[in-house]
């Protein structure tokens, strides 16, 4: 990945006319940490204390102004907490715009909620701070201190973490009581002047005044612009299982031995009907795909994180028995199943959704997320094991294209996950239209899908017939206002991860009659007109995740009575970012053949491109939109 | 939920000899497991095969209300699979007891498997101060498996929770039973399109034993539908509450004893007691306080509009709404003041008690809200309000003030508010309906003058001016965002648009039209020797037609009437020549429902282009719904219209 260019982002000011002492008073932030901010962290300071290999002290303030009612989300004046993270003490002031305290919040008085999302259940709890603001700009110091057992997770640091947000000073301070090493990693430090001072058992890392970033659509994520620093600890405890290792060779011996090992049995009578299921199958990648599919049918994902649970997976004979588990279950039960027959397979940690890798430098307690690795010599395979749909081998959008940590009896091992990109992510559209002298158009659709094209259109097979109907009126063809769809067929084809739809469609009032014209869009169903934002002044570069092809061909048969003109030149734009090709061909007197093709490609580009890349876009959308008109025999 | 005290029971030794009805699991059919579709709804993904809520006195739990629920549903593609998890909401002091939950799975040989869930698997999580939640998931699911679980929910409240008949999945049976007390009556409504199959009441005598006093008659009701279809809900329609079958209890009165009546809501005078203790928790009477708070000028005001004016502007511009509606803790009007904060409740008593402190005609009213659903009028129901407004008479006039959102107008009510009739609260001559309809119309009118320069753009200005609901929506995003990222959002819906300097008018003084003006550019780059084919409905543009459906249930509701005008003037340069503009058109919706009008014209180079709609009606039933549908097709047919332009040669 390209490492992006952003000095001119940030002014930084080194002569620090602000000391130590805390100001609480929203009259003296610099001009350059308001402009363009919803938000001041006006001194964030974090206390890392590990006394123990099974003992860490947190000790966390955090002082925001809040400059306007979009402020508000970025005080995060909230804690979390579990069986085995105490919070020790919590509490918050607010201040007015001139420093005056308004207002003292204790512990007792911060509201207390269940951390379960989408959990079945969880320990996780959070403390959060309740304060409706009566003016602004105001300030609150949040302040708690928190103690627990578990030293793998070692609070990052990460000081610019919002997009509009001024930093007055951000502190980082780890104390080490422990002869045991701590490891760091300085992520994006370079264009950051980061103060980093040695102590005699720890370290300190400082940051000082950096202006706000403003959000940019298509541009690379904050994540990926701002300082991050990554700490751990060689010998560490995770609700109360120790560890160790300082590679991912070891991490991964550990993860395997202390959290894997044992908990792949199965049934006798599991083992008998896997081998029975799969006595027919000689390649390992067909037995591979009986028991994916064995898998997907018998379980569903249901999510409870207790304790090590959130860590350790749940026994494979359990998941057998209830039929349900989270990812790290349902994983290690098809990887207990694979083992039955044979197939080697391991278990892989990665950090789903957003793309973000696993750090193939520095290991330790990463990722939100479990799939299966088959190394299937060398030509790795890769499954999903959450989903009762997804073909077999194919991960989508979810954990693509990405650094993901392998863990195998041996030891961890960083692979890379496979990419979807450009012409992969393939949709062809074939239309047969017939226009009538009404106006309205009759058509049979044919429309196949690809890659991540796959990955957005197959669970709609899931649709029940009129959250279908509502699908294709409103999502697909809501451009088209009068169109009915008369009948529908899906076909998922999961061993080619192809989605074919075919419709039978038509849609009244469609072409405008006037003065004795016809006239039409002739891009009857796939209108491509997304163009991105206009920005006064553009600062980040462009960023074009994956790319996609679209290809469309319709045949249009025109009305009784009605003759075909002088059609318009066929276009062609060929750019850096992508193509376009648009043309329009006389078959006979009656039909017409649109077709168009469109090329959008991955890439990343300096901020100067991004005009470039919206005119691009400006221009197909307006093709997208050709209108022709027929005239009267 | 609302607390009621048993005032009755207070002696131990009472017996029912209504004889418990159990709910108890293995009511499943072989022909239920193997069954593959449901016939009557082939799209369903699952289907209740039975369900039912029993309510009765448990002499085992110190005679509290006790609820058994027991369902049975049939699980018959994996998309409905979420119905495994159960989750039970208890508020404090509720219980729960005799959770037992299993699935039943056709295995491959042809028979049925059980799978219990284990005790260890079923979880309790506070989920706050208030709610407990019991979640558990039936395990070994698959397409075509049957559910069952039953629990009951042993609670020291006297109310009873909506049964709920219709749901997203048809159902093949639905009842509701209860025992009640002789001596305590409920108001029973039955909300929806769907009727009972079976609808009985019956007095038992002797149901009761209570040592010392004798035999207690109960009430036994039994409601029960058959053959329930799914419910679908719409767009633009108004609370699925008022339309999904249900039936819903009101604690009425309770006959002590000694032959005493405690009545909650029997008529509207015991109602209006216990709303003023409930929703406006005594804070009534407050106007002293209030009127040390309010600053002299305020009171000194002559006329009493002005006075009533500024009282509301100080109570709003003074309070801060915390998005609640009601605070579950006791109101204090005092210490809020302090604070600055507090509920759509504290803000409006505040209102109430300063315009009372002002000596000004006013009244609390209570009303519920849009997505809460429409009041019964068979008798009174003070568990649905939740939500409190003023009205205030001034002169000849009434107005209804709602001081919690920053960027309403004197006399403008949150939107929320917008559901028909309000209950008036006189504490003198009783409560009594009002209609409660929008002030004002919602509007938005703009103007735009354009002239095509030299470099083939089309430059001037464009002058919006919103109001009603319009105008307080524009205040929040305005104020809500940059005037950049405002602007961008602006041209991102029009890409071929520039913005150049932007101004508003009159952005506070919320009573009077909100006016924007921008100096905009124009332009086609893809324009060919000259050629220009522009679009001119930037503003406003309905892109897509709101409704899809073919058919209609249930009724449109868009609140309140809106209006939109458009007046184009547009300078052509002597050496252009206009070759086609849109046409003109008059559409009017039945039953004066509203209007659609185009008129263009075109003469020495100046091109002036009008087009008005109005939606005359708050609310268009599902009969008029064909033509609405069409009416918006027309708007976007005019929207999608061009001007054609070229030079001449």
């Amino acid at each position: 990945m390209k490492k992006p260019v952003l000095l001119l982002l940030l002014v930084v000011f080194s002569n620090s006319l602000f000391s130590q002492e805390l100001n609480v008073s929203s009259l003296d932030i610099p001009q350059n940490l308001r402009e363009n901010a919803n938000a001041v962290i006006r001194n964030e300071s974090t206390l890392v204390t590990v006394e123990s290999v099974d003992k860490m002290r947190v000790r966390v303030s955090r002082t925001v102004t809040v400059l306007n009612k979009l402020g508000r989300s970025y005080v995060r004046a909230g804690v979390g907490y579990d069986n085995d993270r105490e919070i020790t003490s919590l509490s918050a002031e607010i201040f007015d715009f001139s420093g005056e305290r308004i207002k003292k919040i204790k512990k007792k008085d911060f509201l207390d909620y269940s951390g379960a999302g989408s959990d079945l259940y969880t320990d996780n709890r959070i403390k959060v701070l309740e304060y409706t603001p009566t003016q602004y700009p105001y300030t609150i110091k949040f302040e708690y201190e928190y103690r627990t057992s578990t030293t793998g997770f070692i609070p990052r640091w990460n000081p610019i973490d919002m997009y509009y947000t001024g930093l007055e000073k951000s502190t980082y301070t780890l104390v080490n009581e422990t002869p045991n090493e701590i490891r760091v990693k300085e992520k994006n430090f370079e264009h950051f002047l980061v103060q980093k001072n040695q102590l005699s058992n720890g370290f300190e890392y400082s940051l000082e005044n950096i202006s706000p970033l403003k959000y940019e659509s298509y541009s690379i994520g904050i994540e990926n612009l701002t300082p991050e620093l990554m700490v751990a600890s060689s010998v560490f405890s995770l609700k109360g299982v120790k560890g160790s290792g300082d590679n991912w060779k070891d991490f991964g011996k550990w993860m395997y031995d202390k959290l894997l090992l044992g908990r792949a049995n199965l049934d006798e009578a599991t083992k008998v009907k896997v081998l029975e299921l799969t006595k027919n199958a000689n390649d390992p990648v067909d037995k591979a795909k009986i028991i994916y599919k064995y898998m997907q049918d018998k379980t569903r994902y249901i999510s409870v994180q207790v304790g090590i649970g959130g860590w350790e997976p749940i026994a494979a004979n359990q998941v057998d028995k209830v039929g349900y588990g989270d990812c790290k279950g349902l994983t290690n039960y098809t990887k207990a199943l694979l083992d039955v027959a044979g197939v080697e397979s391991y278990y892989t940690v990665v950090y789903a959704d957003e793309q973000v890798d696993i750090d193939k430098d520095f290991a330790s307690l990463q990722g939100t997320h479990v799939i299966l690795n088959i190394p299937n010599s060398g030509n790795d395979l890769w499954l999903e094991c959450t989903s009762q749909t997804m073909p077999f081998g194919f991960l989508g959008e979810f954990t693509d294209n990405r650094n993901v940590l392998v863990v195998t009896p041996e030891g961890g091992i960083i692979k890379r996950t496979p990419a979807y990109l450009n012409g992969d992510n393939l949709q062809v559209t074939k239309a047969v239209i017939e226009l009538d002298s009404s106006g309205g158009l009759k058509a049979q659709i044919e429309k196949k899908s690809e890659g991540t094209q796959y990955d957005d259109s197959y669970a709609i097979e899931d649709l029940s017939k009129e959250e279908l109907v509502k699908y294709y009126t409103t999502r697909i063809w809501g451009y088209n206002n009068n169109l009915e769809i008369n009948s529908f067929e899906l076909n998922n084809d999961k061993e080619a991860v192809l989605f074919t739809e075919k419709l039978d469609v038509e849609v009244k009032e469609y072409a405008s009659l006037n003065q004795g014209e016809y006239i039409f869009r002739v891009n009857v169903f796939n209108m491509d007109n997304n163009v991105p934002k206009r920005y006064r002044n553009r600062r980040m570069p462009l960023k074009v995740s994956r790319g996609y092809k679209d290809i469309d061909e319709y045949t249009i048969k025109i009305p009784e009575g009605y003759m075909i003109g002088i059609l318009p030149n066929n276009i062609e734009l060929d750019t850096k970012f992508g193509t376009y090709k648009a043309s329009l061909e006389k078959k006979d007197d009656t039909i017409l053949i649109y077709k168009k093709e469109l090329l959008i490609k991955e890439g990343q580009y300096p901020k100067e491109d991004y005009n470039l890349y919206r005119k691009f876009r400006r221009s197909i959308a307006k093709y997208e939109n050709l209108r022709i008109a027929l005239e009267k025999k | 939920m609302k607390k009621i005290t048993l005032l009755l029971l207070l002696i131990s030794t009472i017996t029912f000899s209504q004889k418990k009805r159990s709910t108890l699991i293995g009511q499943v059919s072989s022909e239920e497991v193997k069954m593959k579709v449901y016939e009557k709804d082939s799209t369903a993904n699952a289907v209740v095969l039975y369900e039912h809520a029993n309510v009765y006195l448990d002499e085992k739990h110190d005679l509290d209300y006790r609820t058994d629920y027991y369902h049975k549903i049939k699980l018959i593609r994996k998309e409905s699979f979420d119905r495994a998890t159960v989750k039970v909401l208890l508020a404090n002091k509720e219980r729960i007891v005799g959770v037992k939950a299993l699935s039943y799975t056709l295995n491959e040989g042809g028979s049925i498997k059980k799978t219990y869930v284990s005790g260890k698997n079923i979880f309790k999580k506070k989920l706050n101060e208030y709610w407990t939640e019991v979640t558990f998931t039936i395990p070994n699911i698959k397409e075509g498996s049957v559910i069952e679980y039953v629990y009951s929910i042993v609670s020291p409240y006297s109310s009873i929770d909506d049964w709920y008949f219709q749901s997203e999945i048809p159902k093949v049976k639905s009842d509701f039973t209860a025992a009640i007390l002789g001596n305590y009556e409920y108001n029973v409504a039955i909300v929806g399109f769907l009727t009972l199959d079976r609808n009985t009441a019956k007095e038992k005598k002797g149901c009761v034993y209570i040592a010392g006093i004798g035999d207690g008659a109960c009430s036994l009701l039994t409601y029960g539908m058959d053959d329930i279809p799914a419910f679908k809900e719409e767009d633009y329609m108004l609370s699925k509450e008022n339309f999904i079958s249900k039936i819903t209890f009101e604690l009425s009165s309770i006959t002590n004893t000694d032959s005493t009546v405690k009545r909650f809501t029997k008529k509207w005078e015991d109602a209006d007691k216990t709303l003023r203790l409930r929703l406006l928790d005594g804070q009534v009477s407050k106007k002293n306080f209030f009127k040390k708070q309010l600053p002299e000028t305020i009171l000194n005001e002559n006329s009493d509009l002005d006075k009533a004016k500024k009282i509301f502007k100080f109570i709003q511009n003074h309070f801060n709404w915390n998005s609640k509606y009601f605070s579950s803790k006791k109101i204090n009007l005092r210490q809020s003041f302090a604070e600055k904060t507090g509920s759509v409740g504290v803000i409006n008593l505040a209102l109430y008690n300063s315009l009372q402190a002002a000596g000004i005609k006013s009244y609390p009213v209570v009303l519920s809200t849009r997505a809460n659903g429409i009041p019964p009028d068979l008798f009174p129901v003070v568990s649905i309000f939740n939500y409190v407004i003023v009205k205030a008479e001034i002169g000849a006039k009434t107005y209804f003030l709602d001081a919690t959102d920053k960027y309403l107008g004197f006399g403008q009510v949150d939107f929320q508010c917008l559901n028909g009739k309000v209950r008036v609260l006189d504490f003198d001559k009783g409560s009594y309906w009002e209609d409660l309809k929008a002030n004002q119309i919602s509007s938005r009118n703009t103007r735009l003058n354009l002239t095509l320069n030299s470099e083939n753009a089309f430059v001037g200005t464009m002058r919006a001016t919103s109001m009603g609901y319009r105008a307080s929506n524009k205040r929040e995003e305005v104020d809500t965002r940059s005037e950049e990222q405002y602007l961008e959002k602006i041209e991102t819906q029009n890409p071929y648009l520039e913005i150049g300097k932007y101004t508003i008018v009159d952005e506070n003084k919320l009573d009077k039209p909100l006016k924007e003006n921008f100096e905009v550019e124009f332009f086609d780059d893809s324009a060919e020797n000259g050629f220009q084919r522009i679009n001119p409905f930037f503003d406003n543009r309905i892109s897509e037609n709101p409704f899809k459906l073919k058919e209609r249930n249930y009724p449109v509701d868009f609140g309140v009437p809106f209006s939109y005008s458009y007046l184009l003037k547009l300078s052509v340069p002597s050496n252009y020549q206009v070759v086609k503009i849109p046409e003109n058109l008059d559409v009017k919706l039945p039953n004066n429902g509203g209007i659609l009008m185009v008129k263009t014209q075109e003469k020495d180079g100046q091109v002036n282009i009008f087009m008005r709609y109005v939606l005359n009606k708050r609310e268009y039933n599902s009969s008029e719904y064909q033509k609405l549908k069409e009416f918006f097709n027309k708007i976007i047919e005019v929207q999608n219209s061009y001007i054609e332009i070229k030079p001449i040669n």
